[in-house]
């Protein structure tokens, strides 16, 4: 692969990821009250430690010099205190992304197993019934308000037929490979519809296209199995082109996963973040931001790499 | 980081001419049907939206003659409450895609047009507010000001434009490599003439596909601010509000929680069925 | 309820026979109870926890209840009673001296020996001194320093004793400090406490031990061995082994997980599902009394809210009955913001009855008319206010809508105006809002010049009635139960007369159990029911 196309990437990366900044920084301190808002009517934290706080956190210094103060503690990995617990933010983080990257790599391999399979589906045999069946289930898919499914599943498999937990991420104190699957299944499955469907659209498309080029027709001509020709040559080639939009989904399954992780008592970014609105917990709100746009950023350079392996004539860039 | 045309293209084979009802028909028709029953429902209602009959307080009842929908925990009619929500969350949907797609033409067309350092400047922009998670800055937002409901319309839009922005420079670049437009430049019309007359005129298919996408993601978007309470305040209802309030309910009263689902659900369905059939008739897209 | 007994009457002895009486029986006759789940009990929090330091955290302390113990604690009818402290001090038994001719006083406790930390050490009187020391430092942000002031010096002449100096007499001693906890000054002296790793693994003395700290997911306690506590039986609590705090913000989900059998216990269920709670086979819905009410405060910034005759227009306006039938018939219509669990509540104040005709002759008398779109204005002055209410309270936004419409009924627009958390807060403290509607909780020992004296900690509204300041620094200044009588009297013929806040309900907590709990106890104060749950246990 070459270094030059991953070097440019990255450099890219830099202003945007500057700009990101930039925004966030805006909107949390430009905010009426601050950082420190949060104390001023606490009637046990006085007017000498409301000045000592503001003076640790360089909140007296002009704007432009606090997002310099900001930016340097950030890049040395210094994001903080939560405000709400009193721990670092980074930590605060940290052991958040952990569910989070469970739950949405989950929701996105079901995502992309059903997608995958929907799609060829479907554009083998395109214009039939399967196929407007599949279209009309896309559609419903994407139209569906999530919470909304997320209550239905739950009263439906955990409250109805006892099948499977209704929240939260382990059975405490026998937790196990199934019993994670367990808990994983309903949250999956709700953050996972919406991809599902945008995503078996993409796949179909793509199918179609390669399904009408001539090197396709001779391996049908070859007289190779419709089933050999779809996997075999049809996939390959239909898979590239959507992996983009994959990847712009999978940064944003990490991060959207606010409101299922509020329904499910699901312990990560999402959970984080909804707390930390209540307590206008501002340096973890600004950690997980960061962190959420940054996953985007990286998760477009990614796409761009794979995209360059499987498809060598993008390798130039 | 420029692939604006990657949301367009592999949708563009994506329906060979195969309906029977052309998408866009039955799409505008549903709408349509939508639309005249939130705005003429609560005119025909003998009951006002916040209006809390005192006997039924207490306990959700179900559908009868005199309330079709049954009521809620408040007594108050839940078909008016559903209908007059309908015009809050359509009209914010609405305003917001159109506000949206204003914005992002505007940028998208702007840097397609012109190319260059203007292009690099507004696309690097779009890009950064792309990589921003949008449901939790939308949150911050709102926990900050008060969402009323030009505001929310403002916070939607922000989340959205970016999205039309590339689709439209995409084409608007596409376009402007067009012997047409040359043509109008040597004859010496201005670039916002050219912009106006000829350039954006092209791409308005992909503009009103754009604006689709925008409609289907502002009424999601208002509904989950409302289940999270950040939304338009109670009583006044609007889909989102209405499914968090029967959320509790959802099993012992389904006549609460059903409908407004099922609004949003036919809704973005109808606009989805909207976009979809307006790129399959312009093929070109 | 009239004469409050004397706490001190209320010995060790007579709790456990209040509380574990009928359960040491039931379990001498089963051996011990056990159910299928090794004798855990799951407990669902709506609450995603901040911290485990019950200073500083933003909660009332579930958690910390069942770790962390105090001197004192309040039983299930909110009277003190001995817990780390062998009795409760008074004047009759000696505990309690007034010096300074009045002035000041003196508060001697007698420590419980035996008692061992979690980690083994001894708890001693040095523990008690340093949890003063460290409450109190500036330093530590605490959400609470109430009772740190008064006191002027502590001293241990032994280690079972602990003298305590007050700059002068104070009542409420018990509410505050030593009730909430004391810390380990062996594991925390010098420790900066905003950030010691106390704050995520506690270590008390109470009957449960934290094991682990899950953030968003749960907390893990386990019985600690060498508890102090035993029962009428002589036999060693708690009864439990396993104590699990699972957090559940959405209360639809942790309702649904009542429902599927993963919880056991919800101590405080939101009327909204405690109404769809009803009739579930093996569930039990407990109503136990709380010292919780709920009002509606008026902002006297507003000038036109400052006018007494819109006040009491507003308060004519409000039908309690509908309130509460929207509530599921839980709480409790009253007429007096003292709840009336306490000597000094009046049972003759009567709150402005539900009567609208009054309302409007009281708007229109004072030149408010009704508009074209129903609200009353008078000039440019027109009678739409901003309504408070922290959201995600599922039974305050409730309540809210029905008192929108009863307001809107006479000629007012209240229009919703809700926000999350520490906005809310906010609001309320910097007068972001016109009215708001909200419940106060309180100790044992209400001190009410938090609420209502002009520089009270938690008066946001602005009220302000010099006489009234003087009555509550009377009644707040006496340990002379018929004084504070008659001074609590005076105070609610003042706030009922002045109506800076309409008293409406008082809370009951709705408690979701299995049915195979026992030895429950509800606890009506601030302390939660966990004070009590060494003596929970799983019947047979």
């Amino acid at each position: 692969m070459s270094a030059r196309l991953l070097l440019g990437r990255l450099a890219a990366a830099v202003p945007l990821l500057l700009g990101i900044s930039l925004i966030l920084f805006a909107v949390v301190h430009l905010a009426p009250g601050g950082p420190l808002d949060v104390y001023a009517d606490n009637p046990s934290v006085t007017p000498a430690a409301l000045e000592r706080l503001a003076e640790a956190y360089g909140l007296k210094e002009p704007l432009p010099v606090q997002y310099a103060m900001w930016l340097k503690a950030t890049v040395a990995g210094d994001w903080g205190y939560s405000i709400r617990t009193g721990r670092p933010v980074l930590t605060e983080v940290a052991e958040r992304l952990g569910p989070t990257l469970m739950l949405a790599g989950a929701a996105a391999a079901l995502a992309f197993v059903l997608a995958v399979a929907l799609g060829t589906l479907a554009a083998a045999r395109a214009g039939r019934w399967v196929d407007r069946v599949i279209d009309a289930l896309t559609l419903g898919g994407l139209s569906l308000p999530s919470f909304w499914l997320a209550l239905v599943l739950q009263y439906a498999f955990a409250v109805r037929l006892g099948w499977l937990p209704s929240a939260g991420m382990e059975t405490i104190g026998a937790s196990s490979f199934g019993d994670r699957l367990a808990h994983l299944a309903l949250p999956a499955t709700v953050l996972a519809i919406v991809n599902a469907a945008s995503w078996t659209r993409y796949i179909r498309a793509g199918m179609i296209d390669v399904l009408s080029r001539d090197y396709i027709r001779t391996a049908y001509a070859k007289g190779m199995s419709e089933r050999t020709v779809l996997l075999r040559h049809g996939l390959r080639n239909a898979i590239v082109p959507a992996i983009s939009v994959i990847a712009l989904d999978l940064a944003g399954l990490v991060s959207g996963a606010v409101i299922t992780e509020a329904v499910f008592a699901w312990p990560g970014i999402g959970s984080l973040f909804v707390q930390s609105m209540d307590g206008r917990d501002y340096p973890v709100l600004m950690g997980v931001l960061l962190m959420g746009s940054a996953a985007v950023v990286l998760a477009n350079i990614m796409a761009d790499l794979v995209q360059a392996v499987l498809d060598p004539r993008l390798r130039d860039g | 980081m420029t692939r604006g045309c990657v949301m367009a293209e592999p949708r563009a084979s994506l329906h060979p001419r195969r309906r029977r009802i052309d998408g866009v028909t039955a799409g505008l028709t549903l709408l349509a049907i939508i639309a005249f029953a939130v705005v003429a429902g609560p005119w025909l209602s003998p009951y006002g939206y916040d209006e809390q009959a005192l006997a039924l307080l207490g306990q959700p009842r179900p559908p009868s003659l005199s309330h079709w929908l049954g009521t809620d925990e408040l007594g108050r009619d839940v078909l008016t409450r559903l209908l007059y929500g309908g015009r809050i969350s359509l009209a914010v949907g609405l305003a917001g895609a159109a506000v949206a797609t204003g914005a992002g033409t505007l940028i998208g067309a702007l840097a397609g047009y012109f190319g260059g350092w203007i292009d690099q400047l507004l696309m690097r922009f779009t890009d950064v507010m792309l990589s921003i998670p949008a449901l939790p800055l939308v949150l911050v937002i709102a926990g900050l000001i008060r969402p009323a409901p030009t505001l929310l319309v403002l916070l939607i839009a922000t989340l959205i434009w970016p999205g039309a922005a590339r689709l439209v420079r995409s084409h608007v670049r596409s376009i402007r490599k067009l012997d047409y437009v040359a043509a109008a430049q040597t004859l010496g019309a201005g670039s916002a003439r050219i912009i106006a007359r000829h350039v954006l005129p092209n791409a308005v298919p992909a503009i009103a596909v754009s604006a689709t996408i925008a409609v289907g993601g502002a009424i999601m978007l208002e509904s989950a601010l409302s289940f999270l309470g950040f939304g338009i305040q109670p009583p006044v209802p609007t889909w989102g509000n209405l499914l968090n309030e029967a959320a509790p309910w959802l099993v012992s009263a389904p006549w609460m929680s059903i409908p407004p689902g099922a609004l949003i659900l036919l809704s973005v369905v109808a606009v989805n069925l909207v976009g979809d059939g307006l790129r399959v008739r312009g093929s070109g897209l | 309820m009239g004469g409050r007994a004397d706490p001190a009457c209320w010995s060790r002895r007579a709790l456990l026979a209040g509380i574990g009486g009928t359960g040491a029986l039931a379990l001498t006759g089963c051996g011990p109870a056990r159910r299928g789940r090794d004798n855990t009990l799951v407990v669902g929090l709506t609450y995603d926890l901040d911290t485990l330091n019950v200073y500083s955290t933003g909660f009332l302390g579930d958690v910390e209840a069942a770790v962390v113990e105090g001197l004192l604690a309040p039983d299930e009818h909110a009277r003190y009673v001995p817990v780390l402290a062998t009795e409760v001090p008074t004047l009759a038994n000696g505990g309690i001296q007034l010096t300074d001719g009045g002035k000041g006083m003196t508060i001697t406790y007698k420590l419980r020996p035996g008692v061992l930390w979690h980690d083994g050490q001894p708890f001693t009187s040095a523990d008690v001194e340093f949890t003063w020391r460290a409450v109190k430092n500036p330093a530590f942000i605490a959400e609470s320093k109430d009772g740190t002031d008064e006191i002027v010096a502590i001293e241990t002449p032994d280690p079972l004793t602990v003298i305590c100096r007050y700059g002068r007499v104070s009542p409420t001693f018990a509410t505050t400090l030593f009730t909430f906890g004391i810390l380990p000054r062996h594991l925390l002296e010098g420790v900066d406490l905003n950030t010691a790793p106390y704050n995520e693994r506690p270590i008390g003395t109470g009957p449960f031990r934290v094991t682990a700290f899950k953030r968003g997911q749960y907390v893990l306690t386990e019985r600690f061995p060498n508890y102090w506590r035993r029962d009428a039986s002589g036999r060693r609590l708690p009864y439990l082994d396993r104590l699990i705090f699972k957090i559940i913000p959405n209360s639809n989900t942790l309702m649904t997980q009542i429902r599927s059998g993963e919880l056991d216990l919800v101590t405080q269920t939101p009327y909204d599902q405690a109404k769809q709670m009803r009739g579930m086979p093996g569930v039990e819905l407990l109503r136990a009394p709380l010292l919780s009410w709920q009002h509606l405060d008026f902002n006297m910034r507003n000038p036109l809210l400052a006018d007494r005759r819109l006040r009491l227009a507003i308060a004519h306006a409000i039908d309690r009955e509908p309130l509460v039938r929207a509530q599921g018939g839980f709480p409790i219509p009253i007429q007096s913001p003292v709840v009336p669990v306490f000597d000094f509540f009046d049972p003759s104040v009567r709150a402005p009855a539900f009567d609208p005709a009054t309302a409007r002759r009281l708007l229109d008398e004072a030149g408010f008319r009704p508009g074209s779109d129903g609200v009353r204005q008078r000039g440019a002055d027109r009678l739409a206010f901003r309504f408070l209410v922290q959201s995600g309270k599922g039974n305050d936004e409730l309540a809210q809508q029905v008192i929108i419409a009863q307001l809107k009924a006479i000629g007012i627009d209240a229009f919703a105006d809700n926000r999350t958390g520490v906005a809310y807060r906010q609001a309320r403290y910097t007068g972001q809002y016109d009215l708001n509607y909200a419940n106060w909780v309180t100790g044992a020992d209400p001190i009410y010049s938090r609420f209502y004296a002009t520089k009270g900690s938690n008066n946001g509204q602005k009220y302000s009635n010099p006489a009234l300041d003087r009555i509550l620094q009377a009644m707040e200044g006496t340990l002379d139960p018929a004084e504070r009588r008659c001074q609590g009297f005076a105070m609610q013929r003042i706030l009922l007369h002045d109506l800076p806040s309409i008293p409406i309900t008082s809370n009951v907590a709705v408690v979701t159990k299995r049915a195979g709990l026992a030895g429950f106890t509800p606890n009506p104060t601030n302390m939660t029911p966990f004070v009590g749950c060494a003596f929970w246990r799983w019947q047979a």
